[in-house]
């Protein structure tokens, strides 16, 4: 008796496991196959940051959010800094979700938000990609993050080239901007003519950024001293001997910045120290 | 009894089947302490092969060592991302939450990719683990056949202190297909006015050398209003006065020594007409 009782449990004991392995191998195999029908084309995702810019220890949300190809969209996702870089990065990887179930094919809109609180003044890169297993790791899209000093402004985008009008080819402003550094800090110089004709530049100095496409600094006219110039060359390199405020310059950009839907345009404006207008230019961002 | 044969066997078939499974809800990075790409040849025209090395070092158990490269994803920002595994098979224990063992033997790990690029440009190759961050980077430089490009962004402001009030302003499309250079250089007339040159029509002869033309431009006289010694004009004359050599001696990304930029115009009859040892501007 207590052997068919031991028979009859081994069998039922041999039953339990048998299922349970049946079980597991099933849903494993299950598990892999949804994985792989959840293969997603690559995806485009829209990645903003509210507020774009703002000072040290603001709290930041990244909303990264589009359309995806199919009916399992990610909706988490996993954030990691790598400050050290030279790139200034944020990855984050959304997480293609296992299932189950085979997705549809019906492309579906999803939304993923991330907190951030930038303690590092300057341009932070945020990298997005998508994960999942069977898939690897499908490269998405760019955004930034920008921080400022309290009570300052930045720029909204690289504003560095060469910028004419081509109506008056010949003049225009080069700008170096220091896009992704602390200060956000731009140099210019704006080559122009005198009333003989002659070739003439001032330097545009000590911007601040009133708004984030709005910049205004100082317009200064540097000379050196005469007969410098080897007497072969009418031109030469030396030290400035004066260095004279002549005014202020107001530099504001159009279609510049995330989705800016429309060419790069900027307007410059020199004033006098009256605040009466020296130069005018409308230019447009010389492509190289 | 029977209960703990049930489990162990359970137990033990889970710790089969199941790590596949439990990294997927436990995403988890292992720290690595150094990972190095390198490119061969760095430089090269299209369509010439490349070999990419991913050299990774930290602990040896827990090293990716099975890294993928997906050579049709350059992305649209002409990245191209290799990616490795959060963990080498075989030692992920399946109970929550999820933990790699990874012994204390420091090694090295090295992976070769072989990538071909057809376009001109500079794709930056980023080495990162599947869920986490970038651990290394290189950059693949393709020029146009026949041609080579710079090593790196030489856009920015450069002068000499001891002359301080005359420089250049170079505007570099690094990333472009021709990584072409739009330069202009301050400089002072015998009177000692401001006078600008441009530098156009660029070519790398080197990687660390370009070579250009050197203009002048001029307006018509009397353009500008009576209250404004200066005007916005469209030139009137454009004059090649000469030829300019800039040797960058470019900084790579390795380098810690910061070595000046020489630069030197050269007349139409070869003979140099000034040149300037500069460092670029921090804005």
């Amino acid at each position: 008796m207590k052997m068919q009782t031991a028979q009859v449990l081994t069998r039922n004991h041999f039953g339990v496991i048998a299922r349970s392995i049946a079980a597991l191998i099933l849903s494993t195999v299950a598990l892999s196959s949804a994985a792989q029908n959840n293969a997603p084309l690559p995806f485009t995702p829209a990645i903003s940051t509210e507020p774009t810019n703002a000072p040290q220890n603001t709290p930041r949300v990244i909303t990264v959010q589009g359309q995806w190809p199919n009916g399992c969209p990610p909706s988490s996702g996993t954030m990691t800094t790598d400050l050290a870089e030279s790139d200034y990065l944020i990855t984050i990887a959304l997480i293609i979700p296992q299932t189950l179930l085979p997705c549809t094919q019906a492309i579906t809109s999803y939304t993923v938000k991330f907190n951030y609180t930038p303690q590092a003044l300057g341009v932070i890169r945020v990298m997005v990609k998508a994960i999942g297993d069977g898939v690897g790791s499908i490269p998405g899209g760019a955004g930034t993050i920008s921080t400022s000093l309290l009570g300052q402004n930045r720029g909204i985008a690289d504003v560095s080239g060469m910028w004419y009008d081509p109506n008056t080819n010949g003049s225009g402003v080069s700008i170096i901007h220091n896009y992704q550094g602390v200060s956000s800090g731009l140099f210019a110089a704006w080559f122009a003519y005198d009333s003989s004709g002659n070739p003439r530049w001032l330097t545009i100095q000590e911007g601040k950024w009133e708004a984030n496409n709005f910049i205004i600094g100082n317009l200064y006219e540097t000379k050196a001293a005469p007969n410098q110039c080897n007497a072969s060359m009418p031109l030469c390199v030396a030290r400035y001997l004066s260095l004279v405020k002549i005014g202020t310059a107001r530099l504001s950009f159009t279609g510049i910045g995330p989705n800016a839907g429309t060419p790069p345009q900027a307007t410059i404006e020199g004033f006098d120290l009256n605040g009466s207008s020296l130069l005018r230019s409308s230019v447009l961002r010389m492509p190289l | 009894m029977k209960t703990l044969l049930i489990h162990a066997l359970l137990y033990a078939f889970a710790l089969i089947l199941l790590p596949t499974a439990s990294l997927a809800t436990q995403p988890t990075s292992i720290a690595i302490t150094a990972v190095l790409v390198t490119v061969n040849p760095e430089n090269a025209p299209q369509n010439t092969p490349r070999t990419i090395t991913v050299k990774t070092s930290g602990a040896f158990f827990c090293l990716p060592l099975f890294g993928v490269m997906n050579s049709t994803a350059v992305d649209d920002a002409n990245v191209l991302t290799i990616t490795f595994p959060n963990f080498a098979p075989g030692f992920v224990f399946p109970t929550p939450p999820a933990v790699a063992v990874c012994p204390a033997i420091v090694a090295s790990v090295e992976q070769s990719f072989q990538f071909t690029p057809t376009k001109a440009g500079v794709i930056k190759v980023r080495a990162l683990q599947t869920n986490g961050p970038i651990s290394g980077q290189a950059s693949i430089l393709t020029s146009p056949k026949g041609e080579t490009r710079g090593f790196a962004d030489v856009s920015g402001m450069y002068y000499d202190n001891s002359t301080n009030g005359s420089g250049l302003a170079l505007h570099h499309n690094a990333q472009g297909t021709t990584s072409g250079l739009f330069g202009t250089w301050f400089a002072y007339d015998t009177e000692g006015k401001p006078r600008w040159l441009t530098i156009q029509e660029t070519r790398w002869e080197t990687t660390d050398i370009l070579v250009g033309n050197l203009y002048e431009t001029k307006a018509n006289a009397n353009q500008c209003s009576p209250n404004s010694p200066l005007c916005i004009a469209r030139f009137s004359s454009i004059q090649k006065v000469g030829t300019v050599r800039i040797n960058f001696f470019i900084l790579r990304p390795l380098d810690d020594v910061i070595r000046p930029t020489e630069v030197k115009a050269i007349g139409l009859d070869g003979a140099t007409m000034f040149s300037s040892s500069v460092y670029r501007l921090p804005l």
